[in-house]
């Protein structure tokens, strides 16, 4: 079977066919010139692989590692020089930002050679030679005709950043125990102080050590703010889990808080007879904080009402109030940290804008929602839901 | 008859928290030894042997988590009821971690220290 003369190649000007020894030395032409070019390709591309800033180690389809940057092997505690690249995964550790050990199934090569992309993951990488590296990875999948065949992972060393916002942690943390400190002792002898006055029935002197008290609950208030922010920022939140009724909690804190903040009356409306399994300080947290957002920002009201109801699976706590509400645009940014809301006239409201992403944070590490509506000059309801079987995150 | 009074030790490395809290106690008719620094405290409690020991977590020059293991590690002070207190933000998972059987978190309420105490004295 013959179909040269359908394909054979002829002169362009004599239309002459072109014997077969130049068509070779043309073919042959071609490759060479295609070979280099691909060379030049390659160098190129190796040039990009060795004088890279970040890790960048790629893998086989069975996860074994092919080839790692000059980069990676430093980042990862080896000699750049001579090594056995296979033996890379078992001198090394990957751990989560919290400590724990990151499993064969969610390392971020093994995810990746299941196809899927894994982007902007903090990961703490413990090196060969003992030391903690924090960075923040990328794993790709490498497809050749829609199958993965290999995977690409990019380690950015963030240690530098990383160390300079644990220093600042420790020194918040510390800082934190150095002004709670002093405040134990006033307190406490403020409270003897009013215990003193209502013994010897001095009331106007019990009622200004009880004003102390307020405001040292303040001061007090504020620095746990700035501890738990700090903690939120360090994923060091800690929840001690009991069983507890919701709704009783719901109806303490309200009375706690009314002890207080005598102007407003929180109603209290509901029923609840299963029990949850969470943290109770911290949900009372979050309750105390969306009750003192409420009168902080209904000051010409005089009412919130707090509700508790069950819905499959959950339990949803509402928190109403008639007073200057959230503009729309402002509504998707209340629970960020340090966000505030200000008034029409744009004064600040005070505080630090750290209650609300605190109280989400806490809903969100129960496997819980919170979640806002609003109208504008009319009033919010906050609401968070949790659920019964709650699940530590 | 006159019932004898339960003994308190306070370890703490702050005078003024010393200070309130032997007034605390003293009102509510303990009996309180306080110290304020580590060295010779494992003599001192065994010594002493107090019916409650409330120390602090994170004191300068010792360490209020290695003392509670000690004294929970010993034989003649095992059985002493330690509550821990501390104004670190973690206190209550260091207590938990050291062997504290509570944990009071600074800044406290006198009563609520005050009843903590009274009913770790009446267990021991």
């Amino acid at each position: 079977m013959d179909h040269s003369d359908k394909v054979k190649p002829r002169h362009q000007e004599t239309q002459e066919p072109v014997p077969l020894l130049e068509q070779l030395m043309r073919a042959k032409q071609k490759a060479e010139q295609a070979a280099i070019e691909s060379e030049q390709h390659a160098s190129e591309l190796d040039a990009v692989f060795t004088a890279m800033g970040d890790s960048l180690v790629v893998y086989d389809s069975s996860g074994k590692t092919v080839s790692a940057n000059p980069t990676a092997l430093r980042l990862l505690g080896f000699n750049p020089v001579g090594m056995e690249r296979h033996d890379l995964g078992k001198r090394v550790s990957l751990r989560h930002r919290r400590g724990e050990l990151i499993g064969p199934e969610d390392l971020p090569s093994t995810q990746a050679l299941r196809g899927q992309t894994v982007t902007s993951k903090y990961i703490v990488i413990r090196n060969a030679l003992g030391r903690d590296v924090m960075t923040v990875c990328t794993a790709t999948p490498i497809r050749r005709r829609g199958k993965v065949v290999g995977a690409v992972v990019i380690l950015h060393d963030v240690s530098e950043s990383w160390l300079v916002e644990k220093e600042k942690d420790d020194f918040v943390a510390m800082a934190g125990h150095e002004l709670r400190t002093p405040i134990s002792t006033v307190k406490a002898f403020a409270q003897i102080l009013e215990k003193h006055f209502q013994h010897t029935n001095d009331q106007l002197a019990k009622m200004y050590v009880q004003k102390m008290g307020g405001q040292l609950e303040r001061l007090t208030h504020l620095v746990n703010e700035l501890l738990d922010a700090t903690k939120i920022g360090a994923e060091k939140l800690e929840l001690h889990k009991e069983k507890f009724n919701l709704e009783e909690l719901l109806r303490e804190s309200a009375d706690d808080f009314q002890k207080i903040s005598a102007k407003h009356t929180i109603i209290v409306k509901g029923k609840l007879q299963t029990k949850i399994n969470a943290d109770k300080n911290r949900i009372g947290q979050v309750l105390i904080n969306l009750f003192s957002n409420a009168v902080k920002y209904s000051p010409k009201s005089d009412k919130i009402i707090a509700k508790v109801k069950e819905s499959c699976e959950c339990v949803v706590v509402e928190v109403q109030d008639y007073g200057i509400g959230i503009p729309e645009a402002d509504q998707k940014k209340i629970f960020d940290r340090f966000f505030r809301v200000d008034n029409k006239k744009g004064k600040r409201f005070p505080g630090l804008g750290l209650g609300l992403n605190i109280s989400a944070e806490i809903i969100k590490r129960h496997g819980g929602k919170i979640w806002v509506k609003s109208t504008y000059g009319k009033g919010s309801v906050f609401s968070f839901s949790l659920p019964f079987k709650s699940k530590l995150k | 008859m006159t019932t004898k009074k339960r003994k308190i030790l306070v370890i703490d490395d702050d005078a003024g928290i010393l200070e309130v809290v032997r007034i605390i106690l003293e009102e509510k008719d303990f009996e309180v030894m306080t110290a304020s620094e580590g060295r010779g405290i494992r003599r001192r409690i065994e010594k002493y042997l107090p019916n409650v020991v409330l120390i602090d977590l994170w004191m300068s020059g010792m360490d209020g988590e290695e003392i509670i293991k000690k004294l929970k590690g010993g034989r003649k002070t095992k059985h002493i009821p330690v509550v821990a207190m501390s104004a670190l933000g973690d206190g209550r998972t260091r207590a938990e971690d050291s062997g504290a059987d509570d944990f009071v978190g600074k800044p406290f309420d006198i009563d609520e220290l005050a009843s903590l105490m009274k009913k770790y004295a009446r267990s021991s």
